[in-house]
């Protein structure tokens, strides 16, 4: 589903920033083909179909619902693209945007039907809506961590679920250990970077 | 240490023990007070990830109903028979697509305008085998409520399709559901739309009992 990124798996800091890099340009391009009207859609759905339906799924526990909300998505972001504009922010957050209103559309829609259903004197499975912003955060970096490559994806996973001491790390995997703090270093950064762009407050 | 080392603050931030030199520099600067709390907060929200939040890709489908849709916004923008395309995509995708917008559908060759007022996904309530969509659309002749309900078994009764109140104080029984997979429904002319946004479909028996039988199978509501 990525397109436009290399795969780097050399580790060495200057073709991992790079590669980020690039993928930036990739993302910048495809915003501005975007906001100049062009039939840019399988190619944002490429690049974060799967983000936008993580999220949904995340978010209704459902695969049902998570598709009609994906395609909910993309269809109001091809439909309302003269409202997008490049100055305000990445193209990525936006469609996180409209991802994050269509789930809380979804839930208030259940509450109520849930409150007709009531009157109606039917019984129906109770679900309650749970925050959505932890949840967007925890998806983001997940997906940003599965971009890492390796052996940065493999370092960050051992720090992050093992527990790992750097010098642990560099033990398991048998790299230097100037490589393996300068990598924590460089993912941290890129992690927190993706926050930043990617996170935004609707 | 006295200088900022964000390698350092990167181990740190990822739970290994801060030396002596490092806490001393860290309480006199600034910048690297706010570069840890920063990379902390990612490390912790990072350590929260499940598998649930693993990426996931999407079913296939879901881009072949985006393009379903897509080409049924251009073809009903761009011929005749605007409401026969929009159906095409209404079976197919089954989905909500106003956000409080109206769109606006013109119809080249007769000239007549057909606004869409608003619409929403009828979703299935307990065992309903499929979901459908409603769509109340403003004519020259006054409003309708276009209802695709594709899929439903023939039933043991009949279908009812209402409008509801949001908490189901009033209702209206805009009509039966025909066999075929499409019904258009005539609204009374005075009715406000935003007192009745809930599309209903019932099961009712033959029982001359002419209230809702509080047996829904679909249920939507319209964004107006």
């Amino acid at each position: 589903m990525q397109t436009g990124i290399p795969p780097h798996t050399s580790g060495a800091g200057v073709a991992e920033s790079q590669g980020v890099r690039v993928r930036a340009e990739a993302d910048a391009d495809l915003a501005s083909a975007f906001a100049a009207g062009q039939d840019v859609l399988r190619a944002m759905y490429e690049r974060w179909g799967t983000l936008v339906y993580t999220l949904c799924l995340r978010s209704t526990g459902n695969a049902e619902d998570a598709a009609d909300l994906t395609q909910a998505v993309f269809l109001s972001a091809w439909r309302g693209r003269s409202g997008y504009d490049p100055s305000a922010g990445a193209l990525s957050a936006w469609l996180v945007g409209i991802t994050r209103r269509r789930i809380a559309d979804h839930w208030e829609r259940r509450t109520k039907e849930k409150n007709v259903t009531t009157a109606l004197a039917a019984t129906h499975e109770e679900r309650t809506s749970p925050g959505t912003d932890s949840i967007t955060d925890t998806v983001l970096l997940a997906d940003e961590l599965n971009r890492l490559g390796e052996p940065q994806k493999r370092i960050m996973e051992l720090a992050f679920f093992q527990d790992l001491t750097h010098a642990q790390i560099a033990s398991v995997l048998d790299l230097p250990l100037g490589t393996v703090k300068s990598h924590i270093r460089r993912s941290l950064e890129r992690l927190r970077s993706r926050l930043e762009v990617d996170s935004v407050i609707v | 240490m006295s200088s900022c080392d964000v390698e350092e603050l990167a181990l740190v931030a990822i739970g290994e023990p801060m030396s002596p030199d490092l806490r001393d520099h860290v309480s006199s600067c600034v910048r690297c007070q706010t570069t840890l709390d920063e990379l902390r907060s990612v490390a912790s929200a990072a350590a929260a990830i499940t598998d649930a939040d693993r990426p996931a890709s999407p079913p296939a489908f879901v881009w072949e109903n985006i393009e379903q849709a897509i080409a049924a916004d251009e073809a009903s923008r761009s011929r005749r028979g605007a409401r026969s395309g929009w159906f095409a995509l209404a079976a197919a995708v089954g989905l909500i697509v106003g956000a409080g917008g109206t769109a606006i559908v013109m119809n080249q060759e007769s000239a007549q305008v057909v606004t869409i007022v608003a619409e929403t996904a009828l979703t299935p309530l307990t065992d309903a085998p499929s979901g459908g969509i409603a769509r109340v659309e403003q004519t020259a002749d006054g409003s309708v409520l276009n209802v695709s309900m594709p899929g439903l078994p023939s039933p043991d009764g009949y279908y009812e399709v209402w409008m509801l109140a949001p908490d189901a104080s009033k209702m209206i029984s805009v009509g039966v559901l025909g066999a075929g997979a499409q019904s258009a429904f005539p609204l009374p002319a005075g009715m406000q739309l935003a007192d009745y946004p809930v599309v209903d479909i019932s099961l009712e028996k033959y029982d001359g009992d002419v209230t809702h039988s509080a047996d829904s199978l679909v249920r939507g509501q319209l964004t107006i």
